[in-house]
C-alpha cells in the first residue's frame, strides 16, 4: 500500500511542476497584435464568396466589400459631431475617375482611373468591366434583378466604348442604378484570373469564385489566407487606386461563442468583436479601454401576419394587435434601448419616411373593441413562430404573447431551426411571425416598397392593395420627384391603416472595439464596416 | 486473427450503407431547404432553380441516394452547401484538431481516473472514496458546455493563467510545420518552441473539461470492478498465502479487472466525439464537432452525411480495436 501513496506524490510533483511551466506567463489585459494588425472576432466562417451569387451571411459580405471595388462608392462626408458616415445616397467616382448622365437620364458615361491594377498587377480597364457584366448578365445572380428595375434588361446595354470609357443604356431614366452599384454585386473581375476558369458545364466561373479571389481583388485589402472553420487573413492590396489602408493586415478569427467573443475583446487579445448581445453593451461603454459605435440602423423588425390567412385576413384584428403590442417594453426590454421604435414600413433614415401616420400605442380596451368589431369577441388562437436561436426573437415572443393574452388572444410560439424559418418565410407559408433580417440596401423608398409590398419574392405577408401597387408600378420608374413623394405618403398612410405588419423596431448597430483602435466610419447602406478607415493609436 | 480482422472489416460495409440509408433519409425529411441559405432572397426562381438542380436537388430521392453511393465508393461524399469544399477534404482537415483534443482529454481521464478508481477500491469508504464519488457526481451532472464557461472565467478571464479561448493556437502565432498534424506533437518534434507552448496552453481548458466528463464513468467502474475483483476468491488465496497488498492489488486484483475499464474508454470516447461539438464552440476549436454542429444549423446534407460516415467507422474501429486488446490482455479470450 505504501507504494500506491508514494506513486501518487510523484504524479502529483509532476504535475505541479508541469503546471508551474505553462502557467509561467500570464495573459494579461493587452492585445497580442500590434498596431499594423487587427484581430477581430467574428462568430462564423466565410461561406459562398462568389461576389454575384452570395448568399446573406455578414461576414462574407464585409469580407467581399473590402477586397472587391466597383465603379462608384459612396461619399464619405463629415457630420456636425465630427464622425464620418458613408451616406447611402450620394455617389463618387470608384474605379471609375467620374460619370456623367445624359440629359434624359436614360445613359450614364463611365471614366475609368489611369492606371488601375488588380491585386495580382494585371491592368484593369473598361473591358474589364464590360466581362465582369456580360459574366454577370449570363449568370443570372442576385445583381442581375436589381439590375433589371433599374431598366437595365441585359447585357447589350453595357456598352464598351474604348479602353478607358463604358456606358451603362436604360430602357427608361429612373434613380433606382446607382443605389446597388456600390456593392459586391459589382465587383469588377480580372478575365486573366477568371477567364480561365470559365468551363462549359461552368460558364461564370462559379466554382472557382465561390472559394477564392486571389489575383482579381481591386479592393483595399487582399486575401492572405484561408484556414477553413479556424480563421481568414486579409493583407493591405498595395495595387489598390485610393489611398492606402492604415492598418496591414487584419486576422479574423472565428469564436463562436458569444460571451468567449465578448471576454476576449475586454481583455484585449482582439481588437474587435463582431455580434455581441445587447444586453452587454451597457458594461462595455462604461469600459474606458472599449468603444461602442452605435448607430441606428434601417433594418426593419416587425411581425408579419399573413393578409391572406383567417383571422388576419381582417385588417380589424391586424389593427387590434397592432394596439396590443407593447411597443415600449421592447425597445427598452428586450432590445435594451438600443434601438428606435419603428414607426413606418418605410424606417427612418430613407428618403420620404414619416411617421405622421403612426397611430399605434398599447392600449387593450381599444384592441378589444376592434376584436368585438370583427366579430372575435372571445379571442382566437394562434401558432407566433420565431427563428430559432436569437434572444430578440425569443423575449419579443413572450411580451407579445403576454400581451395578446390580455385581449383573448391565445398565442402558442413555436421555434423554427433556420433553414427551416427560412424556407417558409420564402415560401410566404408563415402566418404570423416575426422577422428582423431585412435591410434595403438600396436607400430608395420605392426600392423598398417594390420589394416588400409588392414582387413576389419578399411580400413575406401576402399583402394586396390595389391602390398601393398602382402607386408603386407607377412611381417606381419615373422622374416626377415631387408626384413621386406625394405618392409615397400616401402608400405610408394605406400601409398605416390596413396594418398588415405590426411594426416593432429599427435596432442599432452596435460595434465594440478597443479604445485605441481610430477612425470608423459607419456605412448606413448595407452596416458593414470597411476596414480601410481604421488606424490604431 | 487476421480472418476475425477482415471478418468485422467487411461487416463495416453493410453498417455504413444502413447509417447511408438512414441519414439520407432523415436529413430530407426534416423541414428547411438549403437553398434559401445558399443564395440571397433576391435571387429569381430560375436562379434558385438552377442552382438546386445543379445541387441535383430537384431529382427523385432514390436517385440522390443512388448517386450519393456511388460517389461515397469514389471517395467523394459530394460538397458542402457551407463552405463550398469537398466534405471529404473538409473532414480531413477537422480531423486532427479534434483527434489531438479528444486524445488530451482521453489520456488525462485515463490517468487521473483508474488510479482513483483503483484507490477508491482499495480504501473502501474512507475520504478518497467519497472524493471520487463527488467527482463522479460533478462529473455526470454538470453541464460539459456550462464548466467550458466557469473554467474560462476562472482561467482566463480571473486569474489570466490559460489563453482566451481562440483555438488551438495563439492568433497570430504560426502554426507549426505539418508532420503529423497534431500541433503540439509536430512543434515539439520540429523545436518550434513558442508554438509548442501556444498550443499546450491552448489545450489544456478544452482538454480538462472533457476529461472532467469523461473521468466519472471511467472511476465508477474501474472502482466496481477493482472492488468485484478484491473479492474473489483468488485474491483471498493470494492473501493468505502472504502476497503483498501491492502486488494483490496490481498483479492479480488490476489484471482481471482491467477488461471492463477498457470497454468503458472506447465508449466514453464514443461519448467524447459527442460531447465535443459543445466544447469545440465554446473554445473556438476548429474541430469536426464545430463543423457538424454548422452543418446540422445550416441543413448541410452533404457535411452531415459524411460526419456521420465518419463517426460510424470510428465506432466500428475503435471496438473492433477493443476486442484485439481483449485477446492480447485476457489469455481466456479466444478468436
Amino acid at each position: 500500500m505504501h507504494n500506491i501513496m508514494l506513486l501518487s506524490r510523484r504524479i502529483f510533483l509532476i504535475a505541479t511542476l508541469a503546471a508551474g511551466l505553462v502557467f509561467g506567463n500570464t495573459f494579461a489585459a493587452h492585445a497580442q497584435s500590434d498596431e499594423n494588425t487587427l484581430i477581430i472576432a467574428v462568430s462564423r466562417d466565410l461561406q459562398n464568396i462568389d461576389p454575384t451569387l452570395t448568399s446573406g451571411n455578414i461576414n462574407t459580405w464585409e469580407f467581399l466589400t473590402n477586397v472587391y471595388s466597383w465603379l462608384i462608392d459612396y461619399e464619405v462626408v463629415t457630420m456636425d459631431d465630427g464622425t464620418m458616415v458613408g451616406d447611402p445616397n450620394s455617389f463618387v467616382g470608384g474605379l471609375a475617375e467620374s460619370f456623367e448622365w445624359t440629359e434624359d437620364g436614360t445613359t450614364v458615361t463611365f471614366t475609368m482611373r489611369d492606371g488601375l491594377k488588380f491585386s495580382n498587377g494585371d491592368p484593369l480597364t473598361a473591358e474589364s468591366v464590360k466581362f465582369t457584366f456580360d459574366r454577370l448578365f449570363d449568370q443570372q445572380g442576385v445583381t442581375v434583378g436589381n439590375m433589371a428595375l433599374a431598366e437595365v434588361p441585359d447585357k447589350h446595354h453595357i456598352e464598351l466604348i474604348d479602353s478607358k470609357t463604358i456606358a451603362i443604356h436604360l430602357d427608361r431614366a429612373n434613380s433606382l442604378l446607382f443605389g446597388n452599384m456600390a456593392q459586391a454585386g459589382n465587383s469588377i473581375l480580372n478575365p486573366n484570373v477568371v477567364g480561365p476558369h470559365m468551363t462549359d458545364d461552368d460558364p461564370s466561373a462559379h466554382e472557382w469564385l465561390k472559394s477564392d479571389t486571389r489575383g482579381t481583388e481591386q479592393g483595399p485589402y487582399r486575401l492572405e489566407s484561408r484556414d477553413p472553420g479556424n480563421q481568414y487573413v486579409l493583407v493591405r492590396n498595395e495595387n489598390y487606386f485610393g489611398e492606402p489602408a492604415h492598418i496591414e493586415r487584419i486576422v479574423f478569427q472565428v469564436i463562436p461563442d458569444p460571451s468567449s467573443r465578448l471576454a476576449q475583446l475586454v481583455s484585449g487579445a482582439v481588437d474587435i468583436a463582431m455580434e455581441l448581445p445587447t444586453v452587454d453593451i451597457p458594461a462595455l461603454e462604461a469600459n474606458p479601454d472599449i468603444t461602442v459605435h452605435r448607430n441606428t440602423s434601417r433594418t426593419i423588425s416587425y411581425i408579419g401576419m399573413n393578409n391572406e390567412v383567417a383571422p388576419f385576413d381582417n385588417k380589424l384584428v391586424r389593427q387590434a394587435i397592432s394596439y396590443a403590442v407593447p411597443y415600449d417594453t421592447i425597445v427598452n426590454d428586450v432590445m435594451n434601448g438600443y434601438a428606435i421604435q419603428l414607426k413606418s414600413p418605410i424606417p427612418k433614415g430613407t428618403p420620404g419616411h414619416t411617421d405622421e401616420f403612426f397611430v399605434y400605442s398599447q392600449n387593450l380596451e381599444k384592441a378589444k373593441e376592434l376584436l368585438d368589431q370583427a366579430g372575435l369577441p372571445d379571442g382566437f388562437s394562434t401558432v407566433f413562430e420565431i427563428p430559432i436561436g436569437s434572444q430578440e426573437a425569443k423575449e419579443t415572443a413572450v411580451f407579445v404573447q403576454e400581451a395578446l393574452r390580455g385581449i383573448g388572444i391565445d398565442v402558442q410560439i413555436q421555434e423554427l431551426p433556420g433553414a427551416a424559418y427560412f424556407e417558409k418565410i420564402q415560401k410566404h407559408e408563415l402566418v404570423f411571425f416575426y422577422t428582423n433580417f431585412w435591410i434595403s440596401i438600396n436607400n430608395e423608398p420605392y426600392y423598398h416598397v417594390y420589394w416588400k409590398f409588392h414582387h413576389s419574392c419578399c411580400n413575406y405577408a401576402n399583402y394586396a392593395n390595389q391602390t398601393v401597387d398602382d402607386l408603386i408600378k407607377e412611381h417606381t420608374i419615373s422622374t416626377d420627384m415631387a408626384a413621386r413623394d406625394a405618392a409615397l405618403q400616401e402608400i405610408q398612410r394605406i400601409l398605416l391603416d390596413e396594418a398588415p405588419w405590426v411594426l416593432l423596431y429599427q435596432p442599432e448597430h452596435i460595434l465594440a472595439m478597443r479604445s485605441n483602435v481610430k477612425g470608423y466610419v459607419f456605412f448606413s447602406a448595407d452596416n458593414l464596416t470597411r476596414y480601410q478607415h481604421l488606424y490604431k493609436e | 486473427m487476421s480472418v476475425f480482422i477482415a471478418r468485422r472489416l467487411l461487416l463495416l460495409i453493410p453498417v455504413l450503407l444502413g447509417v447511408t440509408v438512414v441519414t439520407f433519409t432523415l436529413t430530407r425529411v426534416i423541414p428547411g431547404n438549403p437553398i434559401d441559405l445558399m443564395v440571397s432572397p433576391l435571387a429569381s426562381q430560375e436562379t434558385r432553380d438552377r442552382i438546386a438542380e445543379n445541387a441535383g436537388l430537384n431529382d427523385p430521392i432514390w436517385v440522390q441516394y443512388l448517386r450519393y453511393i456511388e460517389g461515397v465508393s469514389r471517395g467523394d461524399f459530394g460538397d458542402s452547401f457551407v463552405t463550398n469544399q469537398p466534405v471529404l477534404d473538409d473532414l480531413k482537415s477537422r480531423f486532427m484538431p479534434t483527434f489531438e483534443l479528444t486524445l488530451f482529454a482521453m489520456l488525462t481521464a485515463i490517468a487521473l481516473s483508474v488510479p482513483l478508481g483503483i484507490a477508491a477500491a482499495v480504501w473502501r469508504g474512507t475520504w478518497i472514496d467519497h472524493i471520487s464519488r463527488v467527482l463522479a457526481v460533478f462529473g455526470v451532472a454538470m453541464p460539459v458546455f456550462w464548466v467550458s464557461l466557469v473554467a474560462i472565467y476562472v482561467f482566463f478571464f480571473l486569474l489570466h493563467w490559460l489563453p482566451a479561448p481562440q483555438g488551438r493556437i495563439g492568433i497570430i502565432i504560426p502554426p507549426p510545420d505539418r508532420i503529423s498534424g497534431l500541433y503540439t506533437i509536430d512543434s515539439l518534434l520540429t523545436g518550434n518552441w513558442k508554438a509548442l507552448k501556444s498550443s499546450v496552453q491552448s489545450i489544456i481548458l478544452p482538454a480538462s473539461v472533457l476529461a472532467f466528463a469523461a473521468m466519472a464513468p471511467l472511476a465508477r467502474i474501474t472502482r466496481a470492478s477493482m472492488i468485484e475483483a478484491l473479492e474473489s476468491d483468488y485474491t483471498r488465496a493470494a492473501r493468505s498465502l502472504g502476497l503483498s497488498e501491492s502486488s494483490i492489488v496490481f498483479r492479480h486484483a488490476l489484471r482481471n479487472a482491467i477488461l471492463p475499464v477498457i470497454t468503458m474508454i472506447a465508449i466514453v470516447y464514443g461519448y467524447l466525439l459527442g460531447g465535443v461539438v459543445l466544447v469545440e464552440n465554446v473554445f473556438a476549436w476548429p474541430g469536426l464537432g464545430r463543423y457538424v454542429y454548422n452543418a446540422i444549423a445550416s441543413s448541410d446534407y452533404p457535411a452531415l452525411q459524411g460526419f456521420i460516415l465518419y463517426s460510424t467507422t470510428v465506432y466500428v474501429l475503435l471496438f473492433l480495436f477493443v476486442d484485439i486488446l481483449y485477446v492480447l490482455l485476457d489469455p481466456r479470450v479466444r478468436l
